[in-house]
């Protein structure tokens, strides 16, 4: 029986609780939630309560994140698909939950410790970052991506600026809003195939956002510059302006081929630029110019 | 570095040909380093997809000479030139 459906980048993800604690989702999440719907889940997640001793690595990780120098997960290669190890975010080295997820990456078994929430025993199966991994699997399964970017939807026209952090992402949102654009993301964003258009979406943060689209237009790699500068880029180098920035786990040739190859799809179509930013309003007008 | 360990280096690649142009993304550790990705141009996507352990830099001149119908001389600087790019890389 599913217990909960979510609805992310206009993809169905059923929640399924086997356990006999209530299920609950961070505020992120809250106007992702689908409150009637038929459509057929993409992905399945199992929500489970405790981590069972039989699910320790017999292997060392094929991939792990740190952040600030704690451990965030590891990923192990099990038999029938993947492992995963997630840690606290915010107490080190506490393991937090183990996932497993098979092989056509499609179902998660998510087996997490029970937290006190309103002096209740409940379970987050999609706590920080169990969440965003499987939005990431989710688009490496389907034709889809998730990129390091803000994304702004100006007058309809979709446009990402994604480079590397410190390179001014969240800054080039603000100065979009304050031109009138909607911002639908500063940090992190998914682009999906919707029958041959490419469409941004926003997904679920730590804060509560209601969830935004924009067809895509444009795709800005951003670097800071003493003046607004914008060169088109074609073909491989336009490839190898975009790819770095996707959020990935590059630890198989086939999830690297899955994001080489579409990005590689979107630029048949949407043109790429390397844009040097002053980071002033000058640049929201430089823009909408070269457009004119 | 020689043709053969070139070769054999081949297999820590993931590769997307893009137009006459190859991508490739070199693996370390089995692990993808997306900083490190760099694009070939035709001839060079031409000498790596040609490229395996019985391959001689002769054949390979003769192979891009045949290929892109240019003399045997230019098509030893071309094949020198994918080299140096590609051990530099593989090096780095």
């Amino acid at each position: 029986m599913v217990n909960l459906r979510l609805s992310i980048a206009d993809f169905v993800i059923d929640l399924i609780n086997k356990s006999e604690l209530p299920i609950k989702l961070e505020d992120g999440y809250s106007d992702f939630v689908l409150e009637e719907s038929t459509a057929t889940a993409s992905v399945q997640v199992i929500a489970h309560a405790g981590i069972p001793d039989s699910l320790q690595p017999a292997t060392k990780p094929i991939y792990s994140a740190d952040f600030e120098g704690n451990k965030l997960w590891e990923i192990f290669r099990i038999e029938d698909g993947l492992l995963f190890h997630v840690y606290s975010s915010t107490e080190p080295y506490q393991l937090q939950q183990v996932a497993k997820l098979n092989a056509d990456l499609t179902v998660w078994d998510i087996y997490s410790e029970p937290v006190l929430d309103d002096q209740k025993s409940v379970l987050f199966p999609l706590l920080y970052p169990m969440g965003p991994l499987v939005m990431y699997y989710l688009t490496a399964k389907f034709d889809a991506i998730m990129i390091h970017g803000s994304g702004i939807s100006d007058n309809g026209l979709g446009r990402i600026f994604t480079g590397v952090s410190g390179q001014g992402k969240t800054t080039m949102a603000k100065l979009w809003f304050d031109a009138g654009a909607e911002v639908l993301n500063d940090d992190r964003l998914i682009i999906r195939n919707q029958n041959g258009t490419y469409q941004i979406y926003n997904t679920p943060m730590f804060y509560q956002d209601e969830q935004r689209s924009a067809e895509l237009k444009a795709i800005y790699s951003i670097h800071h510059s003493k003046e607004n500068t914008l060169i088109k880029t074609e073909g491989a180098s336009a490839v190898a302006g975009v790819t770095p920035n996707l959020i990935q786990h590059g630890y198989t040739k086939d999830l690297i081929s899955h994001h080489l190859k579409f990005v590689t799809q979107i630029i048949d179509t949407i043109p790429v630029y390397k844009l040097g930013v002053v980071p002033n309003n000058s640049v929201v007008e430089f823009i909408r110019d070269y457009d004119r | 570095m020689d043709l053969n360990q070139i070769a054999r280096n081949k297999q820590n690649f993931a590769t997307k040909k893009v137009g006459e142009d190859l991508v490739l993304v070199p693996m370390k550790d089995n692990v993808a380093e997306m900083n490190a990705m760099f694009t070939l141009n035709e001839v060079g996507s031409f000498v790596w997809d040609n490229l395996n352990e019985e391959s001689t830099r002769e054949l390979l001149s003769l192979a891009i000479a045949e290929e892109f119908e240019v003399d045997e001389a230019t098509a030893k600087t071309d094949l020198e030139e994918f080299l140096l790019q590609i051990q530099d890389m593989m090096n780095g």
